[in-house]
């Protein structure tokens, strides 16, 4: 009797969690009606209130979070197709890949620099390159693109120099980002005036730059768990500072951080950058 | 049944696509099944990105027995669950209206809502650990009670006991604590 029972109320939950209604399931069952209703009703209340979402932002970093790794992890078997030059030496390999780039580009040293970090010999010569780019790209629109881009170049040399146990450069890199979100904000402003016409690029330049929010303040997060202590009030400043930036980038471009834009599944920027 | 068994397949052959399909599918059922156990949004949130995390890192020893892919997941968030409050032997707990509730723009309703959640996560702490279980895994995670059972490691019986007894305590539980609400 006890098993019918069970069994019966249970038939009556599933039917619930397929959206049939507490009185349909108990018109299917009148012998038992009585018993089932306050159970059923408590299941009901039960379900609706377990129905909780999960916040936008979490949602959001979290999806940008395990692409990040699904896409990289996807990245490593291509790195295998470069074992056909397994019987050469590393080193053979590394010396004939640093001429070939020498020989087609005739930029060397810019390469080179283009992984260098504050306080190294060619760290100044990747800023000069940046400016140079930023010379020679004519439109609004480009810029604002460059300094995003540049902006996250900036977050990675942080969390870099961080794990390195610099604290001081890092206060100087967090100047320097600022300064490239500010040039955004300027050519953002300047988009804004000539609506309608810059919409779509507004529209484009503020999911680009909600994408980099995530993946910047990810990148600055996942440092903070691997810095040496004197150095995490540092990275914590930067990512308030981070935090502080974007937000107000962000409400100038009209976005509103409780609706992220869908980006899921782009994630090019992330990997043209090499991460 | 069988689109979601190709999927696996390919997620296990490394396609990010297939990983990404099934993490869609499930996020916001682990993440319901996780705040009602832990109560805490913070931690809902870093155990749900650990569940998908681990998942990630094994899902090359899953092997599909025919049950949903779910039930593999649920086992992970179960096992994580466990080890955060053996960790933390002393919980700290924030009431469940932290998380959002599914969205009412009454404020009425809202307000409804968050009363029936704060007596509830009352009540369901009253309940026993297996108790609370089937309770997440039923009417939070929305597997049927073949599937729980799975999780569980129990017969489907024990679950259908377990749940109707489940229910009883909180209803016993519920309408006390509305009588005294109301004098």
């Amino acid at each position: 009797m006890a098993e019918e029972f069970e069994y019966i109320l249970d038939d009556c939950i599933d039917r619930l969690l397929r959206g049939e209604s507490l009185e349909q399931c108990l018109q299917r069952y009148p012998e038992q009606a009585a018993e089932l209703k306050p159970l059923l009703r408590v299941a009901l209340t039960t379900y609706q209130a377990s129905a909780v979402e999960p916040r936008s932002e979490f949602r959001a970093g979290a999806r940008y979070q395990i692409h990040s790794i699904l896409y990289a992890e996807k990245q490593k078997p291509k790195a295998k197709r470069l074992s056909l030059l397994g019987w050469v030496p590393r080193w053979a390999v590394i010396v004939a890949s640093v001429v070939l780039i020498i020989l087609i580009a005739g930029g060397g040293t810019v390469a080179a620099a283009s992984d260098s970090l504050p306080g190294e010999t060619l760290y100044p010569v990747k800023l000069a390159t940046e400016r140079v780019q930023l010379a020679f790209t004519f439109s609004d629109m480009g810029k604002a693109k460059l300094h995003a881009k540049f902006a996250g170049r900036r977050i990675e040399e942080m969390a870099r120099i961080a794990e390195r146990g610099d604290s001081e450069r890092v206060e100087g890199l967090v100047s320097r980002f600022d300064a490239h979100l500010k040039n955004i904000e300027e050519w953002a402003a300047k988009m804004r005036r000539g609506e309608p016409k810059h919409e779509a690029q507004v529209t484009e330049l503020r999911q680009l730059l909600w994408r980099n929010f995530v993946r910047d303040m990810d990148r600055l997060q996942t440092a903070e768990t691997i810095v040496p202590k004197p150095v995490k009030p540092a990275i914590e400043l930067a990512r308030g500072r981070l935090n502080e930036s974007y937000e107000r980038l962000l409400s100038l471009l009209n976005e509103n951080l409780d609706t992220p834009p869908n980006f899921w599944p782009a994630s090019s920027l992330y990997k043209a950058e090499g991460r | 049944m069988q689109q979601e068994e190709s999927l696996v397949r390919r997620a296990q052959r490394g396609e990010p696509e297939a990983f990404a399909q099934l993490y869609e599918a499930h996020f916001d059922k682990m993440y319901r099944y996780i705040v009602l156990k832990v109560r805490n949004q913070a931690d809902a949130e870093d155990l749900t990105q650990q569940v998908f995390l681990k998942a990630l890192e094994s899902i090359g020893s899953y092997r599909w027995r025919g049950m949903p892919f779910s039930s593999w997941l649920f086992r992970i968030a179960h096992n994580q669950v466990v080890d955060h409050f053996r960790k933390r032997r002393k919980e700290r707990t924030l009431p469940l209206d932290e998380a959002r509730a599914v969205s009412s723009a009454d404020p009425t309703l809202l307000a409804e809502q968050r009363l029936r959640v704060e007596q509830l996560a009352v009540a369901y702490e009253q309940l026993t650990e297996a108790q609370r279980e089937v309770i997440s895994l039923r009417l939070a995670g929305g597997l049927s009670v073949a599937e729980t059972a799975k999780v569980m490691a129990k017969s489907e019986g024990a679950v259908k006991v377990l749940q109707h007894d489940a229910l009883v305590r909180l209803r016993r539980i519920l309408s006390s604590s509305n009588e005294e609400a109301n004098g």
